[in-house]
């Protein structure tokens, strides 16, 4: 019996030992390691809202941006926000972070002969923190005027869709995936104005994961209740020591060709 | 039920004019991020990196198996062929990561120990994640959503920035050594008058001796 004890504990040993050699070394934050480890919380849920309309600017364009939700039960909080292109005060097209009055038009679905596209998917928590962080680069990247296309704010939110819809396959096949990269095969961008890119995406994607869209009536009461009620602000971003370093940016917003004559 | 916005940017006033007065347009356009050279050294990418310098700027990263080490290779032979009197004194080469992640500064001097690269004048650069993507799209953007996403694309290619006269040249590290060298050339400083006619002086005697031995100016 003590022998078979001491034969238990040599294989139990070699047992962690070897999971502990096989686990992969570089579970860094926001890896797919991490995530598969992670427990599932069921307190909230969490939605990506693909969202865009059209007729609204000269070209026949119309706001398009990605919009995140995350309802939160417990803590009895909507955290909800958008980046992407929006109409300004003077129904010019501006790139970042969307006003709330902007993006709340698209709380509920649009009605079917309406010139609006949505499209609503219930994520997981792992995939709501990769589009968040993809999101707030965005963000911080309006704010402070370095957007990667200093030209062309729609080509920052072609760039911006591709990146967030991209993050829902990272890990795992989530959706059908329409493959937006100006290649051979993505028609859409061949044959339509940048403007309209995005639009015509969220509707091809509508299209083809039709299944997963989440309609209103799927949808929790008190989060569509709260439609036209003013959100409280923003929690402050965490100060990180490498920000605290950097100097404050002007507050910024991208119009349309603003910086083309900047350019040498 | 509360509702709180998710971020701090949303619907903030609108833009102001993109050049300041009293700022170069140099200033404006490269962003003044904080990076650590091969030695640790913090460093500001304008300030102390661009500001008052010709820099010639290329992305690399380390563990980069195509472009970067022949990238690196050419102008570690460019450097010693034709560079070494201007470098580290009115000429400066800088290389940033295109994998910051991955290129800690000891990782960037192992590499450019490794390709003999630790030249006078010559630094090796990594920083953030955000700042590195802000360089690689305002210098080597070829605006192509497919194409750009791919770092890969950005290595081997070359910017000649002069500050102080507020100019920029796009090169190719491939290119021949001629090529390389007239467009670092095109970003120099303009010579004075004095300078200028001399050079158009010298360029008229050979052109005058190239139609006496063959009857037509000869291109070199």
């Amino acid at each position: 019996m003590k022998r078979a004890g001491h034969w238990l504990r040599v294989v139990m040993a070699s047992a962690c030992l070897a999971g502990a050699w096989g686990a992969p070394a570089d579970a860094a934050p926001g890896s797919c390691e991490r995530e598969a480890k992670r427990a599932p919380s069921s307190a909230a849920r969490h939605f990506l809202v693909l969202a865009a309309s059209r007729d609204v600017f000269y070209d026949g364009s119309g706001p398009a941006f990605v919009m995140l939700m995350k309802a939160d039960a417990a803590a009895d909080e909507l955290e909800m926000g958008a980046v992407g292109i929006y109409a300004d005060d003077q129904h010019r097209a501006a790139f970042g972070a969307v006003p709330w009055r902007a993006y709340d038009a698209f709380m509920r679905e649009p009605a079917k002969r309406s010139s609006n596209a949505l499209l609503r998917l219930e994520i997981d928590g792992p995939q709501y923190e990769r589009i968040l962080d993809i999101l707030r680069s965005w963000d911080r990247r309006a704010r402070e005027g370095q957007l990667l296309y200093r030209n062309d704010v729609f080509m920052n939110n072609i760039l911006l869709v591709k990146q967030a819809t991209e993050e829902l396959n990272r890990c795992r096949p989530s959706i059908d995936l329409y493959k937006l990269d100006w290649g051979l095969d993505d028609r859409i961008s061949d044959e339509n104005a940048r403007s309209r890119v995005p639009l015509l995406v969220f509707e091809e994607l509508k299209r083809r994961n039709a299944s997963l869209h989440v309609p209103d009536s799927r949808m929790p009461n008190a989060l569509l209740a709260l439609a036209g009620s003013e959100p409280l602000p923003a929690h402050k971003p965490v100060a990180t020591k490498k920000a605290a370093v950097l100097a404050p940016a002007p507050a910024h917003v991208h119009h349309m060709h603003e910086a083309a004559a900047a350019t040498p | 039920m509360k509702r709180r916005e998710l971020f701090t940017g949303a619907g903030q006033a609108p833009a102001g004019t993109c050049c300041k007065p009293g700022v170069s347009r140099m200033a404006t356009l490269i962003p003044n991020a904080l990076f650590r050279t091969q030695d640790n050294k913090p460093v500001r990418f304008y300030d102390d990196v661009i500001k008052g310098r010709q820099v010639m700027v290329m992305m690399m990263y380390a563990n980069c198996e195509t472009f970067c080490p022949l990238a690196t290779q050419r102008m570690v032979e460019l450097h010693h062929q034709a560079l070494a009197p201007r470098m580290g004194k009115d000429l400066f080469m800088v290389n940033v990561s295109l994998k910051p992640e991955q290129d800690d500064p000891a990782v960037l001097k192992s590499y450019a120990q490794m390709h003999h690269a630790l030249l006078p004048g010559w630094s090796f650069l990594t920083g953030d994640r955000y700042d590195v993507d802000t360089l690689r799209y305002r210098f080597f953007s070829h605006d192509h959503i497919g194409i750009d996403q791919d770092p890969d694309q950005h290595a081997g290619l070359m910017k000649i920035i002069n500050d102080p006269i507020g100019r920029w040249f796009h090169a190719d590290a491939f290119a021949s050594t001629r090529t390389v060298l007239e467009h670092i050339q095109w970003s120099d400083p303009p010579k004075a008058l004095a300078e200028r006619l001399k050079d158009n002086r010298k360029l008229q005697e050979r052109i005058d001796r190239d139609r006496v031995l063959y009857g037509y100016r000869k291109i070199a």
